[in-house]
């Protein structure tokens, strides 16, 4: 276990001036996703006029009263004062606040029988950065707990996707024609949204060949089974490029995006904090010394020396 | 282990656990928690919803299914109204009686478009049949002016409890 957390988060790893710089466009980007739903969810309830399937909080409370604008956008603008002082450090708590805030707007915008995942994986973050900075006060431990959880229960949850696949329906998940409907699902969500009806390259391929069809199916399957290699840094830039290509397999295939779980693996894949320090220290070289990944880096083989305070603060 | 470490393992064992009790308590869902359950029943038949745009169609509506080459009037696209497809998608399948609240409700979705339009919301079941092909049929649900409203006669209506 002790060896795990510590490949996990890394905290006894050097820190550098690009994994610095790395996390804060991270965090900046995480805040900036989290005001963009709760914005848009917050315009949107203003369009609903009743609660058809209630979701999370929304199965305690009456989560109609969010369709009267004040509060919806009241929640919204609260929220947003408690990301901005989260992120500046002058709250705690801050993050703790706008997470329950944002699951309250979700429940009040996926009240009509949607049940979406789109936000999951930034909201899983979100929670990584509520607990971080109550938790530990040096912001060397804030940034690696972050970003440790956030690759857990990333993996966890495509792992998770993998079994419930298994469970509900068996090996014959892969089953080609399965696909085959969905396909078909797919094009009338695009028909209904556009008024269109085509279907892409893809698709016909999908739809012509059932062995391409049950070849998708398998390799995202796997790649789904597979995530939590991510738990373990050298395994992080190979699995979560998989689980990439999947995202890229699903939009061809079915024409969903998720946006913003998207660009979040792209900030999670590829070691944009060796890259940055490469670019501050002016050098091509490729040793660790020089360009230290303790994402990507498995951690020692022997137990690390323990810091003399770990509570104090670091340089930043 | 570390101080820090061992604040770390609490932590994730810790939302772990209530990971677990809130999926476990709440049919797999409870944001941002979730088992991921999406696409993991393969082989069942689906339903979606889709509107058309009857205006100025002299003929009374048909409430029988057809199939796509035989839609009545002409396509509602949603995104450029406003109206989220798997919104109305979920709301046409899971409503179970039609009340007047629920008929308000499916109103409240198209409530700036009915001053100009006539519009037929159809819902969309999808299956594949014994010959692995996949079969989709559209069926009229409700028909909406701007002062009245039809349900399909086999659905069942009630009043608000």
């Amino acid at each position: 276990m002790t060896r795990f957390l510590h490949q996990l988060f890394g905290f006894h790893v050097t820190d550098t001036r690009g994994e610095r710089l790395f996390f804060y466009a991270f965090e900046l980007f995480v805040a900036a996703c989290t005001l963009k739903y709760a914005w848009s969810w917050a315009a949107h309830v203003q369009q609903l006029g009743d609660v058809v399937l209630p979701l999370g909080i929304a199965q305690y409370i009456d989560v109609s009263v969010f369709f009267e604008s004040w509060i919806a956008y009241g929640a919204a603008g609260l929220l947003t004062a408690s990301v901005v002082l989260g992120a500046l450090r002058w709250w705690r708590y801050g993050y703790v606040a706008a997470l329950l805030l944002l699951h309250l707007l979700f429940a009040a915008r996926y009240s009509q029988g949607e049940i979406p995942h789109s936000s999951n994986v930034l909201g899983m973050t979100l929670l990584g950065l509520a607990l971080a900075l109550p938790a530990f006060d040096a912001e060397r431990l804030r940034r690696r707990f972050t970003i440790g959880f956030t690759y857990f229960f990333i993996g966890l949850g495509y792992t998770s996707s993998a079994v419930c696949k298994l469970v509900a329906t068996g090996p014959q998940w892969v089953d080609g024609h399965h696909l085959q409907l969905w396909v078909h699902e797919k094009s009338i969500d695009v028909f209904a949204a556009t008024g269109s009806f085509n279907f892409t390259f893809a698709q016909e391929m999908v739809l012509e060949y059932y062995w391409i069809a049950t070849l998708f199916l398998i390799i995202g399957l796997v790649t789904e089974s597979l995530a939590i290699s991510m738990w373990w840094p050298r395994l992080r830039i190979p699995t979560v490029l998989a689980v990439l290509g999947l995202h890229a397999g699903i939009y061809l295939t079915m024409r969903i995006v998720f946006a913003i779980t998207t660009l979040e693996l792209i900030l999670l894949a590829l070691p944009w904090a060796c890259l940055v320090t490469r670019v501050l220290n002016g050098t091509s070289s490729s040793t660790d010394e020089e360009c230290p990944l303790p994402h990507f880096r498995a951690a020692p083989t022997t137990e690390p020396p323990v810091h003399a305070d770990p509570g104090a603060p670091a340089s930043a | 282990m570390s101080d820090p470490l061992r604040r770390a393992g609490r932590l994730l064992v810790g939302t772990l656990l209530v990971y677990a009790l809130l999926v476990a308590t709440h049919k797999g869902e409870f944001w941002p928690f979730s088992i991921y359950p999406m696409f993991s029943q393969a082989g069942n038949s689906w339903s979606r919803a889709v509107v058309r745009d009857v205006s100025g169609d002299s003929a009374s509506v048909e409430w029988s299914s057809v199939s796509r080459e035989h839609l009545p009037g002409r396509p509602f696209a949603l995104r450029p109204h406003g109206v989220n497809n798997i919104d109305l998608a979920n709301f046409v399948s899971k409503t179970e009686t039609w009340t007047p609240r629920r008929v308000n409700g499916l109103r409240s979705l198209f409530a700036d478009d009915l001053t100009d339009h006539t519009l037929l919301v159809m819902r969309v079941n999808g299956e594949m049949n014994e010959g692995d092909s996949v079969v989709v049929n559209f069926v009229p649900y409700v028909y909406l002016e701007a002062d009245s409203t039809a349900v399909a006669p086999f659905l069942p209506t009630g009043s608000d409890g």
